[in-house]
């Protein structure tokens, strides 16, 4: 049941930046089980972390899914960022600022490829020119058009452009 | 008791001074029989003084008279030393133009006469080592132009050897720089051949960056995606 829940909250990740901002918002959660007295955390915590995970929060209070005694809350907070840190990360490297639906779409894509949820590391460099470059469990794959032009200039180096002039690069 | 001392000691006074005067009148008596003898010393004394007196003037007198006849003897010598000295100065200067002169005459002969010789002697040399002069000429002159021969001779094979030498070595130095020229050139060509391909990979993908809007660059990655998913990367 745990693991659903934690799934529930790692849905909403897609990035490392998405990751981080969580792991803040937890952090923040689980200062606040031992403080403001018998009241619910959904309402201790409103107003010091963001409402879309207060809500995620009090949800999980409604259907008694959220423990009640301080020590629990705070283990299960422990649980969850060790849960969210053992995500895989895939690393992206593009060449143009991806909007937040398209990396919605990206991290699904690759969620169902994988078979489980993954991290996006996106990093964006204009001299990719294209396509992608990426680094997965330690594999390094160049697929930038980048890559493909300097393919063809090479290429094109085996053609002899001057009379006389010996093309030692030809390979 | 304190009494009889001083009874004592003023009997005692009394008798040294009743001693005393008896002396006092043993010696006037004495002296009074001292007297005559005592005047005759006197007047011997007196004899004895006059006696001095006189021949002390007469010492002076003849002491005064003695300094006198010094004084006017040493002043006529004194003039006479002065009239010779004067003398003695003319005779010495005279003497000495005299034989400053003679020396000078001797001097000069003897100079002249060293001269002469000299001159003499300068040129029976000179003569001689005009005449060996004029021989010895001509001999360096006949080697000299001996020896400008062989060396002439020696020097235009010499000339053409080195010629023939220095064109060899030029000749090979001449290759090795072609070669040197020509392996430069490759090397700066390839260079050119290098920034070209460079510049135009770089103007390439900057063409083609721009070039492609958003929705093909999302494509171009979703494909990536697919072809890494054929090749098994995840």
């Amino acid at each position: 049941m745990k693991d659903e829940v934690f799934e529930k909250f790692s849905e909403k990740v897609v990035t490392k930046e998405d990751l981080s901002v969580l792991a803040d918002q937890i952090d923040e959660a689980a200062r606040w089980v031992y403080k403001g007295g018998e009241a619910a955390l959904s309402e201790k915590i409103a107003g010091s972390v963001s409402e879309e995970f207060r809500e995620d929060i009090a949800s999980l209070e409604e259907v008694g899914k959220f423990p009640v005694s301080c020590e629990e809350q705070s283990d299960f907070f422990k649980n969850l960022k060790k849960y969210l840190e053992t995500l895989p990360v895939i690393k992206l490297t593009i060449a143009f600022g991806p909007d937040k639906d398209f990396l919605a779409g990206l991290s699904s894509r690759l969620a169902k490829q994988i078979g489980k949820r993954i991290i996006l590391e996106i990093l964006v460099k204009e001299e990719a020119v294209g396509g992608l470059i990426v680094e997965y469990g330690g594999e390094y794959r160049d697929y930038s058009l980048a890559r493909k032009l300097d393919q063809l200039m090479e290429e094109s180096k085996l053609v002899k452009i001057r009379p006389g002039v010996k093309n030692v690069q030809a390979s | 008791m304190t009494t009889e001392v001083v009874l004592i000691a003023l009997l005692l006074n009394a008798l040294t001074v009743l001693l005393v005067l008896y002396l006092v009148y043993k010696g006037g008596k004495a002296l009074g029989e001292f007297e005559p003898y005592l005047q005759d010393v006197e007047q011997m004394r007196h004899g004895i003084a006059r006696r001095g007196n006189d021949i002390l003037e007469k010492t002076i007198t003849v002491a005064q008279e003695i300094i006198r006849n010094a004084i006017a003897t040493s002043q006529r010598n004194l003039r006479l030393s002065q009239s010779m000295e004067g003398e003695m100065e003319k005779t010495l200067q005279a003497g000495l133009e005299q034989n400053l002169s003679e020396v000078k005459q001797m001097v000069k002969n003897a100079t002249e006469g060293i001269i002469e010789a000299y001159r003499n002697q300068f040129l029976a040399m000179s003569r001689e080592i005009e005449s060996s002069g004029l021989d010895a000429h001509k001999e360096l002159l006949e080697i000299t132009k001996d020896k400008v021969d062989e060396l002439s001779k020696g020097i235009v094979q010499q000339l053409s050897e080195v010629r023939s030498t220095a064109e060899e070595k030029i000749g090979q130095e001449l290759v090795v720089a072609e070669e040197g020229i020509e392996s430069y050139k490759q090397q700066k060509i390839k260079e050119l051949d290098s920034q070209v391909y460079q510049m135009i990979s770089e103007i390439a993908k900057k063409v083609v960056g721009h070039a492609i809007d958003l929705s093909s660059h999302q494509e171009l990655v979703l494909e990536a995606l697919e072809r890494a998913k054929k090749e098994k990367l995840f």
